[in-house]
């Protein structure tokens, strides 16, 4: 496959291929799609078994083991080389990249007073719709409410740093992002207030 | 920690067993092709820490064969090590006890030597941070279910857990709110129905004066006492909670 690939998981696991969003798209199998979630937000390398049993609790050992198998064969049907195993462990190919390692490392710099850029809004974009949204796993939730957490102080943060530049206008669109998004998040009002107030000096 | 591993650390080691990702050896970044068993040796003998005697080694190791057989297990395991870290022996052998070659760092022992010196309360600032591997830490060697790996998965995973919550404490304390809420969520990540983690989560978010995600956090962490154990959570949660709505009242009013 040419270009680099993303594996986007803030809807349902996808593929991208090349430079351009949007450009070869690919669905991942339905069979495959929770083995590829589960292998990118753990990263390193996942134990067969251990990996199989969380992914099919319900079924005993034998059967999960059989059932992880199986998923790796779709997706290598489906000409999907995401993965790679051998007879103990899978892991993620070094070669694919993750939108969500991407935004999270995105906002770990705005946290660290990283400057903002001008596609800063097009990433809290991309990520609003959360993490696997929809998805009920017990694994998922964590990680989802993590990098909500992290994307949202980094989009303060990002305004905080807007504001002290004097860029009054930028600070508000960002401060509007969020408190649009999250109505009831009590530092988002206060970032409102603090623009407020320099605007009035 | 013990100055060993201190001054292992400093030395930039050409040899590193990596425990965290893996497991696997490296030697000058480029990891050894060694079987399973070689590696379950070399990762024995690191938790372990001391000399441990051959036949103790070879019957926790293979503990289902006869002990000659066992024997046989461990030199075979030994031999496929020789020659390869870089120079000096990955395995030291001295007369019937075996040690984790003087030359091996292990990647866990950042990290320990982070959660050892987070919890005994001595944090310089550049302890304030969750240091990368801590995620891996939480659950190290998943797949091994041995009884050596389980109780030290156990260990590094509750010392970790420690030190999270109470970095995250110190983040708030000093005015490092995304970092505190996020090595807070680590630890709730690692271990959802914990209820310090829990405790240590909805303080960061106080702390940030975020009422609305403190009372998120607990009503969905009730929930989820509720479906698993089936009980409340602990009185102190509920007026952790309770008090801070009372605080934040006139503050909400004037919004």
């Amino acid at each position: 496959m040419p270009g680099p690939t993303t594996l986007l998981l803030f809807g349902e696991p996808r593929l991208a291929f090349g430079e351009t969003d949007g450009f070869g798209d690919r669905d991942i199998p339905a069979g495959g799609k929770r083995l590829v979630a589960y292998a990118a937000l753990h990263r390193g390398r996942l134990d067969r078994r251990h990996a199989a049993g969380t992914l099919w609790p319900s079924c005993d050992d034998v059967r999960a083991a059989g059932n992880l198998r199986s998923a790796l064969w779709r997706l290598r049907a489906g000409g999907l080389s995401v993965l790679e195993a051998d007879k103990q462990q899978v892991w993620l190919r070094a070669e694919v990249t993750v939108d969500a390692d991407q935004v999270a490392t995105w906002a770990l710099r705005l946290i660290d007073g990283g400057p903002a850029s001008d596609r800063d809004e097009a990433t809290w974009h991309r990520s609003r719709p959360g993490l696997l949204p929809g998805w009920p796993e017990e694994w998922v939730g964590p990680y989802r409410e993590r990098l909500r957490q992290r994307v949202l102080h980094a989009m303060e943060a990002r305004a905080y740093a807007l504001l002290a530049a004097g860029g009054l206008e930028r600070a508000l669109t960002a401060a509007r992002l969020l408190v649009a998004a999250e109505p009831q998040r009590a530092t988002a009002h206060r970032l409102l207030d603090a623009i407020d107030r320099a605007a009035r000096r | 920690m013990n100055e060993r591993l201190t001054y292992r650390r400093r030395d930039r080691p050409e040899t590193v067993l990596h425990v965290l990702e893996g497991p696997c050896l490296r030697v000058r970044g480029q990891p050894a092709v060694l079987p399973e068993s070689s590696l379950r040796l070399l990762v024995y003998l690191a938790f372990r820490r001391r000399p441990a005697g051959r036949r103790v080694v070879a019957a926790t190791l293979w503990p289902e064969v006869t002990e000659s057989r066992a024997g046989g297990n461990l030199r075979s395991a030994m031999w496929r090590l020789r020659g390869a870290g870089a120079g000096a022996a990955v395995v030291e052998a001295n007369g019937a006890t075996l040690t984790i070659g003087e030359e091996v760092a292990v990647d866990l022992d950042n990290l320990s030597g982070w959660a050892e010196r987070v919890i005994g309360g001595g944090t310089g600032p550049s302890d304030l941070t969750v240091p990368d591997g801590a995620d891996a830490a939480l659950d190290l060697l998943p797949g091994w279910y041995e009884d050596w790996a389980i109780v030290e998965r156990e260990r590094v995973r509750t010392r970790v857990l420690h030190a999270l919550e109470q970095v995250s404490r110190g983040l708030s304390a000093a005015g490092r709110h995304a970092q505190a809420v996020d090595a807070a969520i680590a630890a709730v990540c690692a271990d959802p129905l914990r209820e310090s983690a829990q405790r240590a989560l909805i303080g960061t978010h106080l702390a940030e004066g975020n009422l609305v995600e403190a009372q998120r956090t607990f009503w969905s962490y009730r929930e989820l006492l509720a479906a698993e154990l089936g009980v409340d959570p602990a009185p102190e949660l509920w007026q952790l909670i309770a008090a801070a709505r009372i605080g934040h009242l006139p503050t909400l009013a004037v919004r």
